[in-house]
């Protein structure tokens, strides 16, 4: 049923020689029907993790179960996961349909079956008529969805995707984009998506999971992640944040005081059990932020001399520079912004509940 | 490049591998030691092989007899190579700037004689020059010369016919180099004001060593293994080191001899590989191809 | 700039070109010409094709070329294909070591690797022949199929084979549906590759080739050194065709898209080529009877036996004859002591006989087996080398000759073997590549016998032999008459025979009987102890010395023939000869060569020496 844990991984690492640990004790767990994404920076594991899934990696440690059965032994060819190919790996001594057919020939599918089966998928993936072509013939974008073709007509649990869109040019991947979407909302499969592309991953998924050096810093829905990253690196992966470092002077019940000493302004925080002295940063999006000559009453600021505007179409983006020297970036509408010039006085104000207390 | 770590990686290893390496150590590296090891035996008194150790047939090499052969050897195939790369760099640098569709046609017609017997090749160069042969006729029909040239059996003639035999091998490598050069580096050193001269020195020269080295290794080395060139084009007169290991082999019977000339062949084989290599050549079976 | 380069270059590739095929075409179209002599045209004419499609000997060779090079090319490619596949893949330790040695078969001197392997094959005793051919052709094949294949590998996307296992193809179906059928094209173009590398080797082949197992280019290296008809044009130009058909074909598949579909009708359509053409050989060159059960394996000088008389003994026995020819008695022995191959019969000279019936070579001789042996004069039974003639029946005799072309030295410039040395000779003689024949001319000049062994002697015959250098056009023991006929050489020192042939092809030809005396000869039968059908050698003894078949001898390749039954069946103008047959008194006064023991050995080094 949707919304299941469908894939789960327990306790799993993946080590090359003694020294390379490139998962590093994960467990994660993936719902069914959902578009899930691992996002990371290069080396973070991503891959790997998917491979593991797919069957190209045996686990050091842990173990894989997919649909409630324990795969982490199974070979390849054995589960019930198709991958699609961040080079395509399209055959290429076959024409598009052969390929397509490929995983249906292998579980020996009788041959109108098949027949009407890949029409189907040129149909689904817009690539009718090119049943004879060659994989050297097509562009990087036909080769795409051939690829997805070929994977999704044999029904499988989990759709694997790594780095899918990589090679293509920024407008086709857009589109694609859009299509993976609506075909994972069309086909109800699972998707598991990876990328390294924070946009990608937000405007796409269901459920991101942000990874790094092998283990998950977190899991969640696009807007939760952005909104309420846990610590720094989430917070600076997805999008731009400014974060302003300060420690925890007194503490009360619900809430806690964030003490920036050498900004001397000190702000409430709500209090999930911090200890006075603690460190703890703020994460304050650029855009939550406006420049102003005056703040408004329950807004927070800190004071600032502008020093640098940028102007970038539909934003106006403003650097100043506070008392401590810490650069803040300002990102404003065209109709907002205000009328600064470089070398001024002003506050950079948000309100408290745009700022998110992160945890050193 | 990741290994395969799912399946049990060994019986794949095994049948891939396997059966090329058992073969190669018994048919190659076996018997190569095996001559090492004859090198220090002595022959019988009427062939066989005594199976004493002694370094006696190296010492024999040292006779100035053998070591002139050994030069006379290296000479030859070194103007063998000297000749297959100044006829054929030019050669090769025009077939690779030409239009794209000639090009595999131009190789193929270069190739064309390698695939044909190379004694057939030899015997169709002994015809042209031997003194009532074609040439000779054909020079004094036209009146240029009145004593036929004397082209055959001779260290000349051996020459010509080892370039004729090996010209494709100094040919494709050099190819294959040269048509990875970037021509707009030349055109660049043009802009700079480089003459012809310089702009070969200076750009091509360098960028297309790697082709040159292997034609070179792929010419020099082989060269010293033609005994039927020197048997045939030099009248049994011109004696090099492939002619000595074959009559100590099959007509001397000194085995023992024969290999310690063909362990001194070897060497010299090590020796243009490790020279090869220094100068930065590459160890890669493509190079052949 | 440009337009002086845009002539230059076309022109130089037409000049490199027509340099590199000029031989070549020249070679074909004289395969065309009425002449015996490739130098002048005299006429169109297809008679070499025909002569040649008649050879039996050429098309055995093919036939053997043929086989060799489809199991060499089937069992390497198969060894190859997947070593290369293994190495690309795996990382193992030695693999580096393996690379290596399957990239030096490339580079290293050939004729390294055919000593070796002859050396290996005699040390664990397996005899020369198809087998050791196929061996030795898969060594250095496998390493050129590896470099092929690993070369196609290089731009090989490993992915797709995951992609098949995720797919859901097992280890085996991802092997046979997406890496064999990927890797193909490089497979077929190294299995054309070793096909060619095998059909062409020289090197090689030459040591390993057993007296059964010629191949054609071993064949045709034979056929040079004789040089004597066009027929061996013909077969280049065969060849040639053979291998243009083979290339067009092979770039043609190299377009065509190899999808798996089509992989598998061109393996059939290959494999019926293959088959189609071998079996067209082999048919052809069978003939209609039926593989005769028995076979005999002679080992003999070249020039010396002609086909017609082995092709009237198969056809009166039904025994296959498979005849070998060595051009010295060196030769003959070294082949005869590394064990190669089983030959039931052989002719050794006399001196050779002494050799083999020390180191215990050879079987007795039956006499009563062969009774035709009555029709030998009594002066030629008996000698001292063989005085009971327990291991030898007398084959032939011979005495070496002078002959000049008259009308390039005039008459009464040589007399003696001293002659040949005047420097008016300078470069215009062809003799004898036979040490012992030589140096012993040469003691003779110095007032020595043949077979002198003091060493002072064999000193200043040394010094006498280096100045005879300049003299010398060529050294040839296979057909020394070929360089008087063609005008390569103004004198030669060979056998009567040579010197008889000679002047029937060029009249100008005239004979000396040295004045310091003959070197005689005398070449007998003998059974090597390795012999397998000692009927069939003894049968083959009396065929020969039935007078006529004698006297067919004596008209091909005229020697002294000691069959005197045969003399009434001879030319009268060959008994007459003087080369072939001198005077009595001079016969009487010459000497044979004889056994010089351990001496031979310095004999061997003033020859490499004087040959530098």
């Amino acid at each position: 049923m949707a919304g299941d844990v469908f894939v789960r991984l327990s306790n799993v690492s993946k080590r090359f020689d003694r020294e390379t640990t490139v998962v590093n004790d994960l467990s994660l767990e993936i719902e069914q029907g959902r578009f899930v994404t691992l996002l990371g920076p290069s080396g973070c594991g991503k891959t790997t993790t998917l491979r593991l899934i797919a069957g190209f990696e045996t686990p050091t440690e842990g173990a894989i179960v997919i649909d409630g059965e324990d795969v982490t032994r199974k070979p390849p060819h054995e589960r019930c996961v198709n991958t699609v190919f961040q080079s395509y790996a399209l055959f290429p001594h076959m024409n598009v349909y052969d390929n397509i057919a490929f995983g249906l020939k292998m579980k020996n599918v009788r041959k109108d079956e098949i027949r009407s089966r890949v029409s189907e998928m040129l149909r689904m993936v817009r690539m009718e008529g090119f049943e004879s072509r060659m994989p050297s013939q097509l562009s990087g974008g036909q080769m795409q969805r051939v690829a997805i073709a070929r994977a999704v007509i044999n029904n499988p649990k989990v759709l694997l995707l790594d780095e899918p869109l990589g090679a293509l040019d920024l407008k086709l991947r857009k589109q694609m984009q859009l299509e993976l979407k609506r075909l994972q909302r069309k086909l109800g499969i699972t998707f598991l998506f990876v990328t390294h592309d924070q946009e990608e991953a937000l405007s796409m998924s269901d459920t991101v999971v942000v990874m790094r050096n092998g283990s998950v810093e977190q899991t969640g829905a696009p807007e939760e992640l952005y909104e309420r990253p846990k610590n720094a690196f989430v917070a600076g992966f997805l999008g731009e944040t400014n974060i302003i470092e300060g420690k925890i002077g007194a503490v009360e019940e619900a809430e806690a005081v964030l003490v920036l000493e050498q900004e001397e302004r000190s702000f409430r925080i709500p209090n999930p059990g911090y200890a006075p002295g603690e460190a703890c940063s703020l994460s304050v999006r650029p855009e939550r932020i406006r420049i102003t000559s005056s703040p408004e009453v329950g807004e927070a600021w800190l004071r600032c001399t502008v020093k640098e505007r940028i102007y970038s179409g539909s934003l106006i983006r403003t650097i100043a520079t506070t008392v401590a020297g810490k650069d803040i970036l300002v990102d404003e509408s065209l109709e907002q912004r205000s009328r600064s010039a470089d070398g001024d006085e002003v506050f950079a104000a948000w309100k408290p509940e745009h700022a998110v207390p992160i945890r050193a | 490049m990741r290994e395969r770590t799912y399946g049990a990686r060994l019986p794949g290893m095994l049948v891939t591998v396997l059966p090329a390496a058992l073969w190669m150590l018994a048919f190659f590296v076996v018997p190569l030691l095996l001559i090492v090891a004859v090198s220090f035996c002595t022959r019988g008194e009427v062939g066989d092989i005594v199976y004493t150790f002694t370094p006696h047939n190296y010492a024999k090499l040292l006779h100035p007899l053998y070591g002139s052969i050994f030069v006379k050897s290296l000479i030859i195939s070194f103007f063998t190579t000297l000749l297959c790369l100044l006829f054929g760099y030019p050669f090769a640098f025009i077939v690779a700037t030409a239009g794209k569709r000639l090009r595999p046609l131009l190789l193929t017609l270069v190739m064309l004689p390698f695939w044909t017997n190379s004694l057939v090749r030899t015997y169709a160069m002994i015809i042209l020059l031997r003194t009532e042969g074609i040439l000779n006729t054909l020079l004094r029909w036209a009146g240029l010369i009145d004593e036929p040239l004397r082209l055959m059996y001779n260290n000349t003639a051996v020459m010509i016919g080892m370039v004729y035999m090996m010209f494709p091998f100094m040919v494709l490598p050099l190819y294959a180099s040269i048509e990875k050069l970037d021509m707009r580096l030349l055109e660049a050193a043009d802009d700079l004001g480089a003459t012809p001269l310089r702009k070969f020195l200076h750009v091509a020269l360098p960028l297309t060593k790697a082709g040159i080295l292997s034609g070179c290794l792929l010419v020099f080395v082989p060269s010293l293994a033609l005994f039927f060139v020197t048997d045939l084009m030099g009248g049994s007169k011109v004696v090099l080191m492939s002619n000595l290991i074959k009559n100590q082999f099959l007509t001397a019977r000194d085995w023992p001899f024969g290999s310690a000339v063909s362990v001194v062949l070897i060497l010299v084989m090590i020796a243009a590989i490790a020279l090869y290599l220094r100068h930065g050549g590459k160890v890669d079976g493509k190079e052949a191809m | 700039m440009k337009k002086p380069n845009s002539f230059v270059r076309p022109l130089y590739l037409v000049l490199v070109f027509a340099l590199l095929y000029l031989p070549i075409v020249t070679l074909m179209a004289f395969s065309f010409n009425e002449s015996k002599l490739n130098a002048v045209w005299t006429g169109f004419t297809f008679k070499w094709y025909e002569s040649l499609l008649q050879n039996e000997s050429v098309l055995e060779a093919a036939r053997n070329s043929f086989s060799v090079a489809l199991v060499s090319t089937a069992v390497s490619v198969v060894i190859g294909a997947l070593a290369a596949l293994g190495l690309y893949r795996y990382k193992f330790r030695g693999k580096g070591l393996l690379d290596a040695v399957l990239t030096i078969p490339i580079i290293i001197p050939e004729i390294v690797m055919g000593i070796s392997l002859l050396a290996f094959f005699s040390i664990v005793r397996l005899p020369l022949g198809r087998l050791t051919l196929i061996v030795a052709h898969v060594t250095f094949s496998v390493a050129y199929v590896v470099a092929v294949v690993k070369a196609r590998l290089d731009g090989y996307d490993k992915s797709v084979e995951e992609a098949a296992a995720d797919l859901g193809a097992t280890p085996l179906k991802v092997f046979f549906n997406v890496t064999l059928p990927v890797i193909m094209p490089g497979v077929v173009a190294g299995a054309f590759l070793a096909f060619t590398l095998s059909l062409d080797d020289v090197v090689i082949s030459f040591f390993v080739a057993g007296p059964q197992s010629t191949t054609l280019p071993l064949k045709v290296f034979s056929m040079v050194k004789f040089g004597v008809t066009p027929e061996i044009n013909a077969l280049s130009t065969i060849i040639m065709f053979v291998t243009l058909s083979a290339v067009g074909l092979s770039s043609v598949l190299r377009k065509v898209n190899l999808s798996v579909g089509k992989i598998g009708g061109l393996l059939a359509a290959i494999a019926i080529l293959a088959g189609g053409t071998g079996y067209g050989v082999w048919a052809f060159a069978k003939g209609p009877q039926q593989p005769p059960p028995e076979t005999l394996s002679i080992f003999n000088w070249s020039e010396y036996l002609p086909h017609s008389v082995i092709e009237q003994f198969e056809s009166a026995y039904n025994i296959k004859v498979h005849y070998s020819t060595f051009s010295s008695n060196e030769e003959m022995l070294a082949k005869l002591m590394a064990g190669g191959g089983a030959y039931d019969l052989a002719v050794a000279s006399d001196f050779m006989v002494e050799i083999l019936k020390k180191q215990d070579l050879l079987l007795p001789v039956r006499k009563e087996n062969v009774p035709n042996l009555s029709n030998i004069g009594a002066q030629y039974m008996g000698l001292p080398f063989d005085p009971e003639n327990e291991y030898s029946l007398p084959y032939m005799w011979l005495a070496g000759i002078i002959a000049y072309d008259a009308s390039k030295i005039p008459e009464g410039t040589i007399e003696g073997y001293a002659d040949l040395w005047k420097p008016e000779l300078k470069h215009s003689l062809t003799i004898l590549d036979d040490q012992r024949a030589i140096m012993g001319i040469t003691l003779k000049t110095l007032g020595y016998s043949l077979n002198e062994t003091s060493p002072e002697a064999l000193e200043k015959a040394r010094e006498a032999l280096k100045a005879l250098q300049a003299n010398v056009k060529s050294y040839d023991s296979d057909s020394p008459k070929t360089s008087l006929i063609n005008g390569e050489a103004k004198a030669i020192f060979a056998w009567g025979a040579e010197a008889n042939l000679a002047r029937r092809e060029n009249p100008n030809v005239r004979y000396v009987v040295p004045k310091e005396g003959l070197f005689l000869q005398q070449d007998n039968f003998v059974i090597p102890k390795s012999a397998k059908n000692v009927a069939a050698a003894e049968l083959f003894m009396n065929f020969v010395m039935d007078p006529e078949i004698s006297a067919e001898i004596s008209a091909h390749f005229p020697y002294g023939n000691p069959n005197v039954e045969a003399y009434r069946y001879i030319d009268q103008e060959i008994l007459e000869d003087t080369a072939v047959y001198p005077p009595e008194d001079e016969v009487r006064r010459g000497e044979y060569l004889r056994d010089i023991g351990e001496a031979v050995l310095l004999f061997d080094r003033i020859w490499s020496e004087v040959k530098q």
